[in-house]
């Protein structure tokens, strides 16, 4: 009862609390919806150190174990527990700390991130065949919104900027919306389920 | 056997001919004429339009990887607000944005003159996702734990004592910078009478739906984008200075693909003629 | 050049980093490794000084509001899955709090954005592009959603497949040029910094 049934019904009562709320504006006068809101925001903080305790498990568990790259782990222990020390000693707007953040992670998870331009050109010259009339339309509109995008396109030819729009207005977001709405159901089924108490997955 | 090459084409050799590319406009860039776009010009009628000292929310809601490109158009569209004396609140939905754009925001107002905790503030960025944001538009104090992210506490500073709550009779406007989610959704949802104004990364996309229905005012996107509204504004150049770099990479990579279909037809050509 | 240290750091990071496209080399696992670690950290930091920190000194034991150490104590049980497997299934508690909450807000507010949506589709109807809007629309929706067993048997649904089909090709061959533009303005970006603000060169 305690590990599986009570934590269900929870779930559900809050769900239905929290529904009703959002729909009927005399709860919300009481105030009831602002007092769970504030209590789900300060349990859910609560776990801020969870994160760090799984990667210090997991990469003690990579020392223990000698795996690949082990060394590295010893040197991202260190540098974690540097810098919650210095963080939570001095705050995140101490000189030292802000300065080491500024040079370390912005431009690593941009460079990261920047590498992706490299493959995706190589993607592109290996993948992209014209082979059938989906590639056709695909490299077509896709060379349209490219050349559009930069000045170029409106030096070739005034017409790219007026196509690509058309592209992105019509075609472009019929398209997205037809496919935002099917996420929506498929997502809204998902959540009436775990509403209903079928889906239990998260207690698992 | 030249085109089998072709279409074998070592990877590294691609690498080589698109850094290079991107490289050379940027050492030397090559001046092409700038042509503002309407999304451009309605984004900056818009931000025009928000009458002197109302108060506006700032969402920073990207990390790092978004720097170059949604970082681009943040310090214009600062700037900008603060010379027509409106308020600035910066937050963000994600926690790296509002903390590595503090400097360059703190750069900016130092030299139009505007003082922090009376013409902007930054509260930084608040964990807890939704509750914190629902929290924030019934009690914004203590949605945001009563500081900001330097840790001065609200009460010390003039511009919070004016919000209270995050809604539409204390924000003129919300602007979002969204890199993926939490975005824009977070405000369709749960303040959608809060004018909203998005800057979106890679360009505007499918998103231009949300224009069509209202639910975004206005609304730009990419590195174009970015550098037309330093253009309108004035301000800046580094968007500008990389599009050149940005039309060259473009050119480039039509080519490979032209090149490599090229190839690739020659090649099963010549290989169903054997 | 740039000979601040905090600027030769960011050189060196970025360089390393993109060395990646040639070959993974223990420079960028270096920095890799460095970034993952102090992310974690500034998880930490950040959300201590930002939230834990004031509430607990300001508003619990500041204004007296013990009843707040209700949803604290609850938020400790998610500690328990570190714990072991005889304990871990107390973290169940404030996992089904937090579910049932974002499940009820997601029933109630999610559909509005949606409705808006399918409202703006029936908005207009002066100009061809409305009509077109509304007809991508419906047959990008039906290829979705409806999977009629024995498609192919039926030349009216194998023509509404292909020209649905076709539409979501046209879409991802917008998203593939957005797509590209924003990897290379990531990458541009460390070019700015590197030849700008590291070399000087312009």
């Amino acid at each position: 009862m305690l590990r599986q049934e009570l934590p269900a019904i929870l779930t559900t009562v809050v769900a239905i609390v929290v529904f009703l709320g959002g729909i009927l504006f005399s709860l919300d006068e009481m105030n009831v919806l602002s007092e769970i809101d504030s209590w789900i925001q300060l349990m859910g903080n609560m776990a801020l150190f969870l994160g760090g305790i799984n990667l210090c498990k997991l990469h003690v568990n990579n020392i223990r174990k000698r795996r690949q790259h082990w060394i590295f782990s010893v040197w991202l222990l260190i540098v974690f527990g540097f810098f919650t020390v210095l963080g939570l000693a001095k705050g995140s707007q101490d000189p030292l700390y802000k300065g080491l953040y500024d040079a370390l992670i912005v431009p690593v998870n941009a460079s990261m991130h920047s590498i992706a331009a490299f493959f995706l050109c190589s993607a592109a010259f290996r993948a992209f065949r014209v082979k059938n009339l989906d590639s056709i339309l695909l490299l077509v509109s896709g060379a349209f919104v490219m050349l559009a995008s930069v000045p170029i396109g409106d030096l070739i030819s005034s017409n790219i900027p007026v196509i690509s729009d058309w592209l992105l207005n019509i075609p472009g977001s019929a398209v997205a919306r037809a496919m935002s709405n099917g996420m929506f159901f498929a997502s809204f089924a998902a959540t009436l389920r775990i509403f209903l108490g079928l889906e239990r997955r998260h207690l698992s | 056997m030249f085109w089998k090459k072709i279409v074998d084409l070592d990877p590294k050799i691609i690498y080589l001919f698109v850094g290079i590319a991107l490289m050379i406009p940027v050492i030397r860039p090559i001046g092409l004429p700038l042509r503002i776009s309407s999304y451009t010009q309605d984004f900056y009628d818009y931000l025009m339009s928000i009458p002197e000292d109302s108060i506006v929310f700032l969402d920073l809601a990207f990390r790092e990887t978004g720097e170059a490109e949604l970082g681009a158009s943040v310090l214009p569209v600062f700037e900008l607000l603060q010379k027509r004396g409106v308020k600035v609140i910066v937050g963000g939905q994600w926690e790296q944005a509002p903390f590595f754009m503090q400097r360059r925001l703190e750069e900016v107002a130092d030299r139009i003159g505007s003082v922090y905790g009376v013409d902007w503030v930054n509260i930084g960025y608040k964990p807890g996702g939704t509750a914190t944001w629902r929290v924030m538009m019934e009690d914004f104090w203590k949605g945001a734990a009563g500081v900001d992210c330097m840790k001065n506490r609200f009460e010390d500073l003039p511009l919070m004592h004016r919000v209270r709550k995050l809604d539409k009779d204390t924000f003129a406007a919300i602007i979002i910078w969204e890199a993926g989610s939490p975005g824009q959704g977070t405000w369709m949802q749960y303040a959608p009478d809060i004018p909203l104004l998005a800057v979106y990364m890679s360009g505007i996309g499918g998103n231009v739906r949300y224009l069509r229905s209202g639910q975004v005012k206005a609304c730009i996107g990419g590195m174009q984008h970015a550098a037309e509204l330093e253009k309108l504004t004035g301000t800046y150049g580094d968007a500008i200075g990389l599009l050149d770099a940005q039309t060259l990479g473009i050119l480039v990579v039509l080519g490979f693909i032209v090149l490599g279909n090229i190839a690739w037809v020659i090649e099963k050509n010549a290989s169903s003629v054997e | 050049m740039n000979t601040d240290p905090y600027v030769m750091l960011e050189a060196i990071g970025t360089i390393c980093v993109l060395s990646y496209v040639w070959k993974e080399n223990a420079g960028y696992r270096f920095f890799e490794f460095t970034a993952i670690g102090l992310a974690a950290a500034h998880s930490i930091v950040n959300g201590w000084h930002n939230y834990i920190g004031p509430t607990f000194t300001d508003k619990i034991f500041g204004e007296g509001n013990w009843l707040l150490l209700v949803p604290a104590a609850i938020g400790l049980l998610y500690y328990t899955r570190v714990l072991g497997k005889n304990v871990s299934w107390l973290a169940r508690y404030p996992i089904s709090l937090s579910v049932g909450y974002s499940v009820g807000y997601s029933l109630a507010y999610s559909p509005r954005p949606l409705l808006r949506e399918f409202r703006t589709n029936f908005e207009s109807f002066e100009h061809i592009n409305d009509y077109v809007v509304i007809l991508i629309w419906l047959l990008v929706m039906q290829y979705f959603l409806f999977t009629v067993g024995k498609r192919k048997e039926s030349t009216a649904i194998t023509i509404i497949d292909t020209i649905s089909r076709s539409m979501i090709m046209v879409y991802m061959g917008v998203l593939f040029g957005t797509s590209i533009l924003g990897k290379f303005s990531r990458l541009l970006g460390r070019y700015q910094f590197l030849l700008r603000d590291w070399l000087n060169l312009i």
